[in-house]
């Protein structure tokens, strides 16, 4: 296993709006400045979370700026521009972002719609287009959502021929993040390995070095504290906090897919910084109800007093958090 | 930006605008509340005849119950296009719409199927390749003559190794340019066929032989000697 240093939890950060419907970017720059404060970085406007595919440019180069301006230096901050139509479209947010000074750019996969799975030689156009242009770090994601595959080898060929790609994040089970890691030593290439939540303990067993969640937008104290004491062996916090966090995790999935509608209900039940704007179309924040019955879970589960106690224990680690404060 | 778009579809004179399923995107699917607020959206704004799309791609299907309001809600709903494998569920909408509007599936596949369950007819990009033979399975499914609907049915099938063994439009796009037909290239994300594909479109249709396309069949480069 990694270093707790060496390793990066990221949010999908949440992008909260008015009640008017426009970008909150006070709101913006408090919710990642929390995810600051718990040693999480972020990840801007991301297409899932972050509702990236109803913001427009604009909206997006704002979050960037107001991301670098928050977090920079502090945790790592990276852009997810949102699933493109054509390459053309990933460049232009690409560039935007790495414009604005994030520390990397997220590539998500082509998703040209209505079910088109590219061809083995349309995936080679596709990411050599984009990185044949764009000198910036990058990171490389490869997402089960897909109907395709992205195969592994082909992801550590992209890594060979291309030295600005630095992260790969995986979200996919845990077979391909070995098979991906077995290439990439087979070539000597060294890269970052990211998983998703769901297999964020097993990938950091197996050398990962984080993973992308949306969950730390709601409890991100609680999961960088789970995340340090499995990198630390603390076993006894590791069982006590594995459960809670999937426990809120498997709560929120009653109002999922998507990621965006549980995420905006669990910022207004939890009261947090843009937690009254909810959501932009095509989504609808679910009823009263919904955000009653979400309220009495996350009471069952004592979520609030949790992360109470898993920020006071982090601010009194060796690795303090306070030390990323503004 | 969707509704102006379509209102100047209806004003151009086309029949219908047809109203795609919603993607939003990173894989993820709306809810039935965020569908009917989507469907609502677009069909009080758009003022011409319009035909609701249920497609797979999008990774679900609408709720019957929904597509049977807006059909009574909406008059300007004059047709429901439905591309599912679920053989079953076009039997459903099709019980549940009670033929108020036409229904059409999506490609060649269960055309027949479709008209026996009281559709109207299908979809089909094969309709670029082969008009005539396309809109000759409807004839004759229309007239009674259900042994050469059958016989169509068969020949459009026959058509799969040009237009869909290559995904998307790439297959037809090869056969047309090789036909001499107008259709050009795919516009990038997609790429053109290898060029080692297109000898086998050209012989799959020299075997398929369609009368309508054999003015392009002569121009064919001939085959390769064994």
């Amino acid at each position: 296993m990694r270093l707790p240093g060496e390793v990066t939890a990221y949010a999908m950060a949440a992008t909260p709006f008015h009640e008017n419907g426009a970008v909150d970017l006070d709101s913006y720059a408090q919710l990642l400045d929390r995810l600051c404060r718990a040693n999480i970085g972020v990840y801007l406007g991301s297409g899932g979370a972050g509702e990236g595919h109803a913001l427009t440019p604009a909206e997006l180069r704002d979050l960037y700026r107001v991301g670098v301006a928050t977090c920079k230096g502090r945790v790592p901050v990276a852009a997810n521009p949102r699933e493109p139509r054509t390459a053309g479209q990933m460049l232009e947010l690409a560039t935007a972002a790495a414009e604005a000074g994030v520390d990397i750019v997220q590539l998500y996969s082509l998703d040209a719609g209505h079910g088109m799975k590219p061809t083995p030689a349309e995936l080679e156009r596709y990411y050599t287009f984009l990185l044949d242009r764009l000198d910036y770090p990058i990171a490389i994601s490869v997402h089960a959502g897909y109907p395709y595959y992205v195969p592994p080898a082909f992801v550590a060929s992209i890594c060979s021929r291309y030295p600005q790609v630095q992260n790969v994040n995986v979200i996919m089970p845990m077979a391909y993040y070995l098979e991906l890691s077995e290439e990439l030593s087979r070539i000597g290439r060294p890269a970052r390995l990211y998983t998703s939540v769901l297999t964020m303990v097993e990938g950091l067993l197996a050398g990962s070095y984080g993973c992308q969640a949306a969950e730390p937008n709601l409890i991100p104290f609680t999961f960088r504290r789970l995340v340090d004491s499995i990198l630390t062996g603390d076993v006894a916090t590791a069982s006590r906090l594995y459960p809670f966090v999937y426990d809120v995790a498997r709560t929120v999935q009653r109002w999922a897919p998507s990621t965006a509608r549980w995420l905006k209900m669990g910022m207004s039940v939890l009261n947090l910084p843009g937690g009254n704007g909810g959501l932009r179309e095509p989504y609808v924040l679910p009823g009263q109800d919904d955000l009653d019955e979400m309220a009495g879970a996350f009471n069952r589960l004592q979520v609030a007093d949790m992360e109470a106690e898993s920020e006071a224990a982090l601010a009194s680690s060796p690795r303090s958090p306070a030390a990323r404060s503004t | 930006m969707f509704c102006g778009f379509g209102n100047r579809v209806a004003l151009s004179g086309l029949a219908a605008t047809q109203i795609y399923s919603l993607d939003i995107g990173h894989g993820n699917t709306p809810s039935d509340m965020e569908l009917r607020s989507y469907l609502e959206e677009v069909l009080d704004a758009l003022e011409g005849p319009c035909v609701p799309s249920i497609h797979q791609s999008v990774g679900y299907l609408y709720p019957i119950d929904l597509i049977v309001d807006v059909v009574k809600k909406y008059p300007n709903v004059v047709g429901i296009n439905v591309s599912t494998g679920d053989v079953q569920y076009i039997a459903r909408l099709a019980d549940a719409i009670q033929g108020r509007v036409e229904i059409h599936c999506g490609g060649p596949a269960h055309a027949l199927t479709t008209l026996a369950l009281g559709g109207t007819g299908y979809l089909s990009s094969e309709g670029n390749l082969a008009p005539k033979l396309c809109v000759s399975l409807i004839d004759h499914y229309r007239s009674g003559d259900y042994a050469q609907a059958e016989v169509a049915y068969r020949k459009i099938l026959s058509l799969w190794p040009v237009t869909y063994l290559y995904g998307s439009i790439r297959g037809t796009k090869a056969a047309l340019g090789l036909l001499g037909l107008p259709g050009g290239l795919p516009r990038p994300p997609r790429l053109p066929v290898p060029a080692r594909a297109l000898p086998e479109i050209a012989a799959k249709l020299r075997e398929v032989d369609l009368p309508e396309l054999r003015d392009g069949l002569a121009n064919l480069p001939e085959p390769a000697a064994a």
